[in-house]
């Protein structure tokens, strides 16, 4: 099947025609089931967030028209999957979701969610001030508000610095890439894309810190 | 919620140009196998490396290849210029040698039918003219054993005929002067010319008296005086 441009797409989905679905699997199949693959290390799961995304993608064009279908239908993909490893953590709150275990013969079994939990450690160190509260936050409503506006002072700082290192921490902690993964798309080695991101959250901490942000 | 999820949940909410910028480079970038090799220093290294093989490949390496041609060819010229003439110098006076060695044998064999000739006139039979040419022809003779002298060796002086009767002494032996006809046959059977005299001419009361002598084991019934110059052969008088 030929590959349409995104414009042709997002014309199929005005024209509410089901090839929509068809043709946006075909270009973003792949690519977005890495995304959800990357936060959940579970295919079946993965799968399962990929086909909400095109539901979600189906009910939300139009009115939404927009304008580079990837990122659109990438952040769908993470938010979904990001909210079923949650779910599922809530719900078992079981020690096997932890990052990874050995098993009986010492070797490390990776476990749901690893690639999520390795982005989430180095984030950690990005906040500043104490600890969350163990419990976590109460207040939902206010933590998405504040969210989104800590997502904008993040947006401005990532405006400083050079453009392989704001590609680089998209694709570790946007995309929940691997740190090799990350380095191969950015075109940098490995160890490069360590120290830059280590720099980049060095950077980020005293960013947010002087914007007034203290967790 | 801990902090680090907020964290994650903020970074969900970052600006779509920047995710775009991300994304763009993602889908339109290099094959990712190509980009992750090597980092950035190496692949300027390895361009460096690889214009540099360009430039030693398309410039340095002819040049490299024309200078030694060039000398191979400079070498091979100056053999040829130094050898050369030393083989047409060679080959020259092989030839030269030759063609004098030639000369002289014809002019010697044409000086022996001059003087067999002469010998089929007398003097007695022959008048003054004639008698005198008879001892022209001689000289003439001589001139032409000059050159096969020459070719012989350089310091020989020349061969020429005693006018004279008389005889000489030479080491208690007497000497008489010798015919053209046995001039020519002693000429022939002399192989060496000494370089140094072997003494003197003595008890002539002529003119000859002191002239050096060349001898030769090659002939010994026959003495070379040298007088002024020139050569006379004398033989044993028996």
């Amino acid at each position: 099947m030929q590959l349409l441009e995104d414009e042709a797409i997002v014309e199929l989905y005005f024209a509410r025609k089901q090839e929509a679905i068809t043709h946006t699997q075909n270009k973003f199949g792949r690519y977005l089931l890495k995304i959800a693959m990357n936060v959940l290390s579970s295919m079946p799961d993965s799968e399962e967030c990929v086909n909400d995304t095109y539901l979600r993608a189906w009910n939300a064009i139009p009115p939404q028209r927009p304008n580079m279908l990837s990122t659109f239908l990438g952040r769908i993909t993470r938010n979904l999957s990001i909210d079923r490893l949650r779910r599922q953590r809530a719900a078992k709150r079981s020690s096997r979701y932890e990052t990874s275990e050995t098993d009986q013969e010492g070797n490390v079994v990776t476990m749901m969610g690893a690639g999520y939990d390795l982005s989430l450690n180095e984030l950690e160190e990005c906040l500043p001030g104490e600890s969350a509260p163990e419990g976590g936050f109460s207040d939902e409503v206010g933590e998405a508000l504040d969210a989104k506006e800590l997502g904008k002072t993040i947006s401005e700082y990532l405006r400083t610095i050079s453009e392989e290192a704001r590609r680089l921490f998209i694709y570790r902690y946007y995309d929940m890439e691997s740190l090799k993964e990350s380095a191969a798309l950015a075109g940098v080695s490995e160890a490069k894309a360590k120290t830059l991101l280590f720099r980049t959250r060095q950077g980020l901490k005293a960013y947010l810190e002087k914007e007034g942000w203290n967790l | 919620m801990k902090k680090s999820e907020y964290m994650v949940d903020a970074i969900g909410f970052l600006d779509e140009d920047l995710l775009q910028e991300a994304e763009e480079a993602r889908f339109s970038g290099a094959p990712k196998e190509n980009r992750r090799v090597y980092s950035r220093p190496m692949r300027i290294a390895a361009l460096t490396a690889s214009a540099a093989v360009l430039i030693f490949g398309a410039f340095l390496f002819p040049r490299f290849f024309l200078r030694m041609g060039n000398q191979a060819g400079t070498q091979s010229q100056e053999a040829v210029l130094t050898q050369a003439p030393a083989a047409a110098e060679q080959k020259s006076e092989t030839e030269n040698g030759g063609a004098l060695l030639t000369q002289g044998a014809r002019t010697q064999e044409t000086a022996g039918e001059a003087a067999e000739d002469i010998d089929g006139y007398s003097a007695e039979e022959a008048g003054p003219e004639e008698a005198a040419a008879e001892e022209a022809v001689p000289a003439d003779a001589a001139a032409a054993g000059e050159v096969q002298e020459n070719s012989v060796s350089a310091s020989a002086p020349a061969l020429d005929f005693w006018p004279g009767e008389e005889t000489v002494s030479f080491e208690g032996k007497v000497y008489r002067p010798a015919l053209p006809e046995e001039a020519e046959a002693a000429w022939k059977a002399w192989e060496t010319f000494p370089d140094e005299p072997s003494g003197t001419v003595s008890g002539t009361g002529s003119e000859l008296d002191g002239a050096d002598v060349f001898a030769s084991e090659d002939n010994p019934d026959a003495i070379l005086i040298n007088l002024e110059g020139k050569l006379y052969i004398f033989f044993l008088k028996q």
